[in-house]
């Protein structure tokens, strides 16, 4: 038996023949009888390859399920970490160029002109805090 | 638990979307067939096909504001399936060659000369599954596309973006070893 059948054969299964492929395997399988057996081969194959049903295992969908409650999570934590920069780094950008104006406008660009601390010794830092805070 | 029966595969997604976990449960239900039949088509079953199928799903669900419903969710996930196998059969070889040793995918050893009618479907399964374990992953991969899940020699050159040309030539070499290998459950 040819080649050329045996590969007209494959294919007969995988894409359409032209009308002449077509008319000459159908003469051919009825003319060969080893032809039409390994027709049905190929078939058999086939068939069993379609039963082949493999499946996960039992608990496959509650560690899906698992992994798409942690995904959801990270999301949301995320989401807050990103809400909070665009929040937080604004304000701290408009906080800076506050207190710079008012250091520019007075012209005093000392600690105690810009947040209103005295100076103050290390030791009296305690009392300092006591009293004021 | 909810019903969903009469509920279409878009409807879910957009369940999914608005923060409905159960919605995405009946996809991971109705799908995760699908989804192994591909992926342990490829990998052989075990831990491994067991991670990469739950790996398809959590893929799908980081897409699903993305889905926009030009395939079905099937045909979608059975992309992400083979892509998926496909790179983690690459890892493994890798692997094999750092420790030079083959890397158990859990493939079951059959002796064929023992096994002559195909009794059961563990049987069926057990024959398949050493039967693919035996293609190229190039040539397992049309095979399980077509010959498997079922898709059109055209939808499975789409879906492994080749030309159709390639995909008949690799499904007419993988069918000519299956034979061979499946000798004596189809003779």
């Amino acid at each position: 038996m040819s080649t050329k059948l045996r590969n007209l054969l494959n294919a007969s299964f995988d894409r359409e023949l032209t009308p002449e492929e077509d008319t000459g395997l159908s003469d051919a399988l009825n003319d060969f009888a080893e032809l039409q057996a390994e027709k049905n081969q190929l078939q058999r194959m086939r068939g069993l390859m379609k039963q082949f049903q493999p499946s996960f295992d039992s608990g496959f969908s509650q560690l899906v399920m698992d992994r798409i409650a942690e995904e959801r999570k990270l999301k949301s934590s995320r989401a807050f970490v990103i809400a909070f920069q665009r929040i937080a780094l604004p304000l701290l950008v408009a906080a800076s160029l506050v207190l710079f104006v008012s250091a520019l406008k007075s012209g005093d660009f000392s600690a105690e002109s810009i947040i209103g601390i005295c100076s103050l010794d290390m030791e009296n830092l305690p009392q300092f805090l006591l009293f004021n805070y | 638990m909810f019903e969903y029966s009469g509920v279409e595969d878009f409807q879910l997604i957009s369940r999914t979307i608005d923060g409905n976990d159960n919605a995405f449960a009946e996809l991971v239900k109705r799908h995760q067939h699908t989804v192994a039949k591909t992926v342990i088509g490829m990998l052989g079953p075990g831990a491994d096909a067991e991670d990469v199928g739950q790996q398809v799903f959590i893929r799908f669900f980081r897409a699903l504001e993305d889905f926009r419903g030009e395939a079905a969710v099937s045909t979608y996930l059975t992309r992400i399936a083979i892509n998926l196998s496909l790179n983690e059969l690459k890892r493994r070889k890798r692997t094999s060659q750092f420790f030079l040793k083959p890397p158990d995918n859990n493939r079951i050893e059959i002796n064929m000369a023992d096994t002559k009618d195909i009794e059961s479907e563990t049987d069926a399964e057990e024959m398949v599954n050493k039967a693919l374990d035996s293609l190229e992953p190039k040539y397992r991969s049309v095979v399980v596309l077509r010959m498997i899940q079922g898709y059109s020699t055209k939808e499975t050159a789409e879906m492994l973006k080749l030309p159709l040309g390639t995909v008949l030539s690799r499904l007419s070499r993988a069918q000519d070893k299956l034979k061979q290998i499946l000798k004596p459950s189809i003779q």
